[in-house]
């Protein structure tokens, strides 16, 4: 047997705009065990809901992470809407689906810079970028903000889209559809990025289950399974199909995730032909007296919300367990064994979002 | 010592931001923005840096990362702290394991407000930190003039 | 459309052979959390399987000792880290237990 020795990875590394720290137990080039540690960016914000006021902690909760900030205000307002039994207007249930379905959209894009930026792809990693500036300048139009929104509140949505709007956007992603098109395909047909990503870093379908993989970590392990099939906000009209992979390598999370890009393309327009007309907010009177769940489908997976009331205007218990969360297990295991030289790319193959993960 | 204003390099560092900063710190460096054109460079190495951007507040975990990572930075190095958190600690400032701003743990020359702080305001501040980087390097010049003179 | 999901309770013994019976069912575990309530905690198991969500409720005192369930879903070890931490969960039998030091936190916890 050759010598053990333990290398640290992080907090501060080129590959990782957020800090993680793995403590990596390499037998010569390869890894072994890795060990996780995390709270770099831990900043207690569950703990935060007792001493604001419920409406208020929506710019809480919102900051938990810019990327999927729009998710996790609504996740928070449909928990708080359950708890108190407030049932939304149709349109802003629209609005909302048309919302998330944008954040994918530019996560899923950013994702793909990142990766390709890790594998040294540059001219690739930019041309994501610019990609996702166009979705980016969409939010400005329709919410206000670039990356933290504010547009959700309990009881509805705070901004409508005019049909112009909503009508010019979806002629906007008939043309970017075709111009992701020709970069994806770059990413699924390239041989050199193939070279790195096929066969690295297997997750089992059963390894998937047991780890608690969560979202395109578990569906690329071919399990179906999408919270948006349980019908939240508008997703219940929208006809879509779960994407999932089989080959259960780094190159099938890539392909997932391309795959739904043009999914989101697809379920936006599904969304703009059907929206109704009329309000997109009601009234909201009293204070949370209760308990609920709520499961959301974000970019990086399956999100569980918790929040508990208590009839009080500060509520007693919130809870957001975020998909890097469960996807950090599924991450220890698919470095066991993995080439030390893979290791940055295996990290970004989760996608992953520490200050989500950390709170 | 030719002109480093002409071509700083960028050490980027996430403090406990909500990442909106950093994807913004980024998208600065990708087309739209380009702050290569400034010459700027993002490095992922701290002896390489001139400019050291930090997002979020600081906690008692990463306050040593962030000074560690300062006093690797060759002199004369300028801090810009981007986004509010970053200010003051900003939405979490009453957060039980936020301590405050960057300023905190280490000296910070230049502000740059926001939530998220937008790609302009953060290519604002960077410039704003050249200013403050010329001015440090001549007097970083100057004191090692002295220091000649008077062996 | 809101979600129909389980809330049962569950006695603090029966933690361990509740997880084994729904390992060996194919679920897969979502998420642990702790709440402190009057004169204890909830904690809160939820599963996942076949795409159904099924939540386990099962209050304790202050210091009732628990068991693990790293051994049948080693996925936890993050949650049960986090609960001891922070809430002060006596809990036993941790795999990978970071001893109190999974934040790190510079105030002290756990919170009461």
């Amino acid at each position: 047997m050759s010598k053990r020795s333990i290398v640290p990875f992080g907090p501060q590394h080129p590959v990782l705009p957020e800090p993680i720290h793995l403590d990596l137990v390499l037998e010569d080039e390869k890894v072994v065990e890795a060990i996780p540690s995390i709270g770099f960016v831990h900043r207690g914000l569950e703990k935060l809901v007792e001493k604001r006021n419920f409406h208020d902690y929506m710019y809480v909760i919102e900051r938990i992470c810019g990327i999927c900030s729009f998710m996790h205000g609504m996740g928070y307002a449909e928990g708080i809407e359950r708890i108190m039994d407030v049932e939304i207007p149709d349109r802003a249930k629209y609005l909302r689906t048309i919302w998330c379905e944008m954040s994918r959209l530019h996560s899923h894009l950013l994702w793909l810079g990142l990766l390709a930026d890790a594998f040294g792809f540059e001219s690739l990693f930019m041309h994501c970028w610019r990609m996702r500036e166009t979705i980016l300048d969409m939010f400005e139009a329709s919410t206000g903000g670039r990356v933290i929104f504010s547009v959700n509140k309990i009881g509805g949505v705070l901004k409508d889209m005019d049909d112009s709007m909503l009508k010019t956007f979806v002629d906007m992603f008939d043309k970017m559809e075709e111009e992701v098109r020709q970069l994806t395909n770059v990413f699924l047909n390239d041989y050199t990025v193939a070279s790195r990503l096929k066969g690295v870093g297997i997750l089992t379908k059963e390894d998937a289950i047991l780890n608690g993989a969560v979202g395109p970590m578990m569906r690329a392990a071919g399990i179906e399974s999408d919270t948006r099939k349980l019908g939240y906000a508008a997703y219940g009209d929208i006809d879509f199909d779960i994407i999932t992979g089989k080959d259960c390598d780094s190159f099938a999370r890539c392909e997932v995730r391309i795959n739904e890009i043009f999914q989101s393309f697809s379920i936006i327009r599904q969304a703009v032909a059907k929206i109704p007309a009329g309000p997109v907010a009601v009234d909201v009177k009293g204070n949370p007296n209760g308990e609920a769940f709520v499961r959301l489908e974000q970019p990086r997976g399956e999100a569980v919300f918790y929040f508990r009331g208590d009839g009080t205007q500060f509520l007693n218990r919130a809870r957001v367990r975020t998909p890097t969360f469960a996807n950090i297990p599924s991450l220890v295991k698919i470095l066991e064994g993995c080439d030390f030289a893979d290791v940055p790319i295996l990290v970004l193959t989760i996608d992953p979002c520490v200050s989500c993960t950390e709170r | 010592m030719a002109k480093i204003a002409k071509s700083p390099w960028l050490l980027h560092y996430d403090g406990s931001s909500c990442n909106g900063c950093d994807i913004e710190v980024l998208a600065c460096l990708t087309p739209i923005y380009d702050v290569e054109r400034f010459g700027i460079i993002n490095t992922g190495n701290p002896k390489h840096a001139d400019i050291f951007l930090v997002t979020g507040g600081i906690n008692e975990k990463n306050k040593a990362v962030v000074k560690q990572l300062y006093d690797q930075m060759p002199e004369p190095k300028v801090v810009v702290a981007v986004g509010i958190c970053a200010c003051n600690g900003g939405v979490f400032k009453d957060a039980y394991n936020i301590i405050g701003g960057v300023d905190k743990a280490i000296p910070v020359d230049v502000y740059v407000p926001g939530c998220a702080a937008r790609p302009e305001a953060i290519i604002d501040g960077v410039v704003k930190a050249l200013g403050v980087l010329d001015e440090k390097q001549k007097a970083f010049k100057k004191a090692k003039k002295t220091k000649g003179e008077s062996k | 459309m809101r979600e129909n999901y389980e809330l049962k309770i569950l006695a603090p013994d029966q933690i361990t052979i509740k997880a084994h019976s729904l390992r060996n069912k194919g679920a897969r575990l979502s998420q642990i959390c702790s709440v402190r309530t009057k004169d204890g905690f909830d904690l809160l198991y939820s599963y996942v399987l076949d795409g159904l969500f099924k939540n386990y409720k099962v209050s304790i005192d202050e210091d009732t000792p628990i068991e693990s369930i790293t051994a049948i879903f080693p996925n936890a070890f993050l949650y049960e880290n986090e609960m001891s931490e922070l809430f002060g969960i006596n809990i036993k039998y941790i795999a990978l237990d970071y001893k109190n030091k999974l934040y790190d936190i510079a105030v002290e916890t756990p919170f009461k």
